[in-house]
């Protein structure tokens, strides 16, 4: 399980890479959905299943708005994949060899530690498992700080509003 | 921009800070930090041209950046220590990691880029509010987790942003730009102090933005936005012009004005501590700040700069600009040294 | 108590008199000159009085009658002493003054001021007296620097002509440098005696430091115009002919000599002084003696012989005869006035003009002034049984015969026999031959005021030497057993002078000077002397301190290295920090750049 996840976020680390070294759009956009889908795989491998699923969902919808998006906005003949340039090449290289570099790191240092990587909100056997008090905090966030709700809902709005706005103009 | 758009977005800008200040769940700081920054987008690209626009980009781009790597330490952290609160001691890499994010956000030394250019991108208006107003957020972070920070690195970071904001304004002769560069210099001040006292740092900011609001009230008053504008204030409104070498100078840290007290406070704090060579350092590049500022007075007040006959009689209309507040700023921003018994007694 | 006090104390105060009435409406009449005159003759006779009693009974005295101040433990007294020197110097100076004075009534009548000329004249006298009857050192630095002071006013009298007011700074600079050693005697003395009271000195110092002498040898050097601080003295010919008569004969210039004689109880005891000052001597007197050879302005060979004579003096005290040396201030004041005289009649006659080559033939035109020149003359050259020859042939004999410095010795005779040389040159050109100056030149000598100080001062030059050294008791006795040759030898080199100076001017009827020779340069050029001192050492030094002031500490240091390399490195740190693209990629570069900065350091 554990090494599931090491390669699952190894996966989305790459995806990450490989949309920031600046392909076209489309590809760019293709890292995105390749980051998060596993993002949401990772979020399943620690056994929030609900979560990643609603994520996965909720992400994608978004994702492919977007994806759509950028393909129709900037179509190009022949779009710009990373092997089409040196430089390409060399960001993606460049970007590979630093999380090989991390990757090592941790590992020899063991200091992010395989062991417990799960238990960051559940940890136990098969038979019971202990919930963290922590993150039951992250609940206890929503519950108890219920105009967080408030506040973040308000975020949400107003953040669709700016962007209604700078798009729109004025 | 319709009343009811700008109202909810100030609404928005303001509130986002104050949830930042009064936080101390970092979860909520980061909330508010981000309500901010989104909020004050909107009103950078006020007038919707590019120059506004690539400003308002690049600004969201770093406060974004900085945003998501104070996310990040704070939940390396929590993965750590198992809490949120603000007042928790930080491990070392977190520590590393909110200090860059907020030097980002303040737009201190290694990260100063973006301060004058963005300022020099957006409206006047808009300029005064990024320098003086956005500073609260991440300032009122510093001042609570303050225990954690690197005192050599302050200080390192402190004398670089001295010393480039002096420099920096030397090369311009756009207003907006030395301001922001001032800004630079003066945070550096700030972060100086900070790990000595910092209480001390508020006050220094207090009256910092004090200063550049009625700087940037006059400058609005003048719509001036360069130096040679500057030069031909004296035909619009003399008094205001008269006025202008006074706030300059108070803001360079001139003795009899307000802005020569957080200096001597933060100058005596230091010797206070057995710390002479870094406050002769600091007063030696703030030199550099009080040359340009000396520039501008030179240029708006102390010569007369030719203009032909129709335009000298441009003092002669009428304002149109609602600027009720200017006076009160002026005095506060010369005239506030005698108070300096009861703001030190603020800390 | 008996007359010799009150007389001496009489004739001061009758020479005072004139000086106080200057503040009376007196100062402002034509009587005035005839005042200070008549003053001064009669402070002659009244010194006349002490000078007798000192002949007849050898009575000395010293009047000790002010307590001055009292600073720690050194006493200040205002005490004047009369003693062997003073008392015979005072109506010598008296008498060449008096002779003076009246000349200048007749030399400087039509000056405007004459009456402050007078005032001028009679304050140099004064002060001279007073340096000659001080008994300490501080009324003798009064004395001093008075001379110093009044030589100056006087030199620079016609102060509207640059080379007068030059001969002035001149002179008072040169004095200066001799006060320097004036000043660190004094010092050194009050030291290490605690006093300075002559008495006081000569008997606590008695191991005789060579420091206080030699200050004392720089002082006299400075008056007295020694080599090497003696330029000021010809120059000072740009003075009025009676300031020249009056500086070079009986005043300031035998000064240094005096001073010297005056510490002769110290000099004595030391070789090494002895030494310098028996070469500085021979040096001065050679040396301006070459330079006297060549000149053309009557005034300047005689203050040359002045300078020359005064070499001589100093030979005399470096061999260790103090009185001779006295004697022969005392007789060389009556013919070198005199001199001085006889040049100013001449030049006054031949409107204003001062060339020897531009006379000739005033054997006829003058014929009293050319007398006495010529008496002038030859009793400046010794010869026998003129007043010269008393003080000068005894100098030479007791060089001759003393154990001294044969190279000294020898330029002094060489400078002797250059003394006859220049004497003759200026008799040869001035009073002989043919007239060679315009012949419309009204020329009479029929004044009395002109006359009779002449010839009481030419019958000085007669008699005063046997009348002097007859009377006053010798006080140091030269050998003067020696042989045929060395008791002619100084006559033998001056007939030599005589013989081939004359020689020589009359070769100038028939040839022509060919070219300008180096030696001709040398001597008429003054050594080279004020070219190098006066132009080539203060343009150094103004050029050093250009160099210095100006290039390296203004441009250099202050300028350049410190403002405009500040300024420089500002500039170019504020371009370099802040000349930005816009590009979003700084920002990027500079995060990643510190957030691996920040990692290194987190992990170390």
């Amino acid at each position: 399980m554990t090494y599931v996840v090491f390669l699952l976020s190894m996966i989305f680390l790459m995806g990450f890479i490989g949309f920031s070294s600046k392909p076209s759009p489309i590809y760019g956009g293709l890292g995105l959905i390749i980051s998060g889908g596993v993002g949401c795989g990772m979020v399943l491998s620690f056994g929030g299943v609900f979560v990643g699923l609603m994520v996965f969902l909720i992400y994608l919808g978004g994702m492919l708005v977007v994806f759509g998006y950028t393909t129709a906005m900037a179509m190009e003949e022949y779009p710009e994949a990373w092997g089409s340039s040196v430089s390409m090449w060399g960001v993606l290289l460049l970007g590979l060899l630093l999380e090989l570099f991390v990757v090592v790191w941790m590992v020899y240092r063991d200091s992010v530690g395989f062991k417990s990587l799960e238990d960051w909100v559940a940890f136990g056997g098969d038979m019971f498992s202990l919930l963290r008090e922590d993150s039951v905090g992250v609940a206890s966030l929503y519950g108890s700080g219920s105009w967080l709700m408030g506040v973040a809902g308000w975020t949400l709005f107003v953040t669709i509003f700016i962007v209604l706005e700078i798009t729109r103009g004025f | 921009m319709k009343p009811l758009t700008l109202s909810s977005i100030f609404l928005t800008l303001f509130s986002g800070t104050m949830i930042t200040m009064f936080s101390s769940h970092w979860l909520l700081i980061w909330i508010g930090l981000e309500m901010s920054m989104l909020a004050i987008t909107p009103i950078l690209i006020e007038k919707a041209n590019p120059r506004s626009t690539e400003a308002a980009t690049k600004y969201f781009l770093i406060q974004a950046t900085a945003s998501m790597l104070l996310m990040m330490a704070v939940i390396t952290d929590s993965s750590y220590s198992g809490q949120w609160t603000a007042m928790n001691k930080f491990n070392q890499a977190s520590s590393m990691m909110i200090l860059i994010a907020l030097m980002m956000k303040l737009g201190l030394s290694p990260f100063h880029f973006w301060v004058p250019e963005v300022a020099q991108g957006v409206s006047l208006t808009s300029g005064m509010l990024l320098l003086t107003w956005q500073k609260l957020a991440p300032i009122s972070i510093l001042y609570q987790i303050n225990m954690t920070l690197d005192l050599t690195l302050m200080t390192l970071i402190a004398l670089t942003s001295i010393a480039l904001g002096g420099w920096g304004g030397l090369n311009q002769t756009q207003l907006r730009k030395i301001l922001a560069y001032s800004s630079i210099a003066h945070m550096g001040w700030m972060v100086a102090i900070l790990k000595y006292n910092s209480a001390m740092m508020i006050l220094n900011l207090l009256i910092y933005i004090i200063l550049t609001i009625t700087l940037f009230s006059m400058l609005i008053l003048f719509s001036s936005t360069t130096i040679l504008a500057m030069s031909n204030s004296w035909n619009k409104i003399p008094l205001a012009s008269s006025m202008m070498p006074l706030i300059l100078l108070s803001l360079g840290g001139l003795p009899p004005l307000t802005g020569f007290l957080p200096k001597w406070a933060i100058i005596q704090e230091l010797m206070k501590n057995n710390n002479t060579l870094i406050p002769m350092l600091m007063a030696i590049t703030a030199l550099l700040n009080l040359f340009f500022y000396m520039r501008l007075t030179y240029s708006t007040t102390l010569t007369m700069f030719p203009v032909n006959n129709t335009t000298k009689m441009k003092w002669q209309f009428e304002n149109t600009k609602l600027m009720f507040i200017v006076p009160t700023l002026t005095t506060l921003s010369t005239l506030l040294l005698p108070m300096s018994p009861m703001l030190l007694q603020l800390e | 108590m008996n007359l010799f006090s009150s007389s001496i104390l009489l004739s001061l105060t009758l020479l005072i008199t004139p000086f106080i009435i200057t503040t009376t409406k007196k100062y402002e009449t034509h009587a005035y000159p005839y005042y200070v005159k008549n003053s001064i003759a009669c402070a002659f006779m009244t010194s006349l009085v002490p000078m007798l009693m000192f002949l007849y009974t050898n009575q000395e005295m010293i009047i000790s009658n002010w307590h001055w101040m009292t600073i720690h433990t050194m006493k200040l007294c205002l005490s004047f002493k009369m003693d062997y020197f003073s008392t015979i110097f005072m109506p010598v100076a008296l008498f060449v003054t008096w002779s003076i004075m009246e000349f200048s009534m007749w030399y400087m009548h039509s000056d405007p001021h004459i009456n402050r000329f007078f005032k001028y004249l009679l304050v140099f006298l004064i002060t001279m007296l007073i340096l000659v009857t001080a008994n300490n050192l501080f009324q003798l630095f009064i004395g001093w620097e008075g001379v110093g002071i009044m030589s100056f006013l006087l030199i620079g009298w016609w102060y509207g002509r640059t080379d007068a007011n030059t001969a002035a700074l001149q002179a008072i600079l040169y004095n200066r440098i001799g006060d320097i050693g004036f000043i660190l005697a004094m010092a050194w003395f009050l030291t290490y005696s605690n006093s300075w009271e002559f008495q006081q000195i000569f008997i606590t110092t008695h191991n005789s430091d060579t420091l206080p002498l030699l200050g004392l040898l720089l002082a006299a050097a400075g008056k007295s115009a020694q080599f090497g601080l003696h330029p000021w003295l010809p120059s000072a010919m740009e003075g009025p002919t009676p300031v020249s008569a009056l500086l070079h004969s009986s005043t300031m210039v035998v000064a240094g000599v005096f001073l010297l004689i005056r510490f002769h109880p110290l000099l004595e005891t030391n070789k090494l002084i002895q030494t310098m000052t028996l070469c500085l001597g021979a040096i001065t007197t050679l040396f301006t003696a070459i330079c006297a050879l060549t000149q053309n302005d009557i005034k300047k060979i005689v203050a040359f012989s002045t300078s020359s004579q005064l070499g001589l003096m100093m030979v005399t005290i470096g061999i260790n005869q103090p009185h001779l040396a006295f004697l022969h201030i005392c007789t060389h004041a009556f013919f070198k006035a005199m001199l001085f005289m006889c040049s100013g009649s001449i030049i006054h006659s031949l409107n204003d003009e001062q060339d020897i080559r531009k006379m000739g033939g005033l054997l006829m035109t003058l014929p009293f002034t050319s007398s006495s020149l010529l008496i002038g003359s030859l009793a400046l050259t010794g010869t026998p049984f003129l007043t010269g020859f008393y003080s000068k042939d005894l100098i030479i004999e007791a060089a001759n015969t003393s154990y001294t410095n044969a190279w000294a010795l020898s330029i002094t005779l060489l400078a002797t026999s250059l003394t006859a040389v220049y004497s003759t040159r200026i008799i040869f050109f001035a009073l002989l031959g043919k007239p060679r100056f315009p012949t419309s030149t009204n020329i009479n000598e029929n004044n009395p005021l002109l006359v009779n100080p002449i010839m009481r001062l030419a019958l000085g030059s007669i008699f005063a030497g046997f009348l002097i050294s007859n009377s006053i008791p010798p006080m140091t006795i030269p050998q003067m057993t020696m042989p045929l040759y060395l008791k002619l030898s100084a006559f033998a080199v001056t007939i030599t002078g005589f013989t081939l100076a004359m020689e020589l001017n009359n070769l100038t009827y028939f040839l022509k000077l060919k070219r300008i020779t180096q030696p001709l340069l040398f001597s008429n050029l003054l050594g080279f002397f004020p070219i190098t001192t006066h132009r080539l050492c203060p343009l150094m030094s103004m050029y050093t301190s250009q160099n210095t002031a100006s290039s390296l500490l203004d441009l250099l240091w202050l300028e350049k290295m410190m403002p405009k390399t500040t300024a420089m490195i500002h500039m170019y740190t504020s371009t370099t920090t802040s000349s930005q693209s816009g590009m979003i990629k700084l920002y990027s570069l500079s995060f990643l750049i510190t957030m691996l900065l920040g990692a290194l350091l987190t992990i170390i």
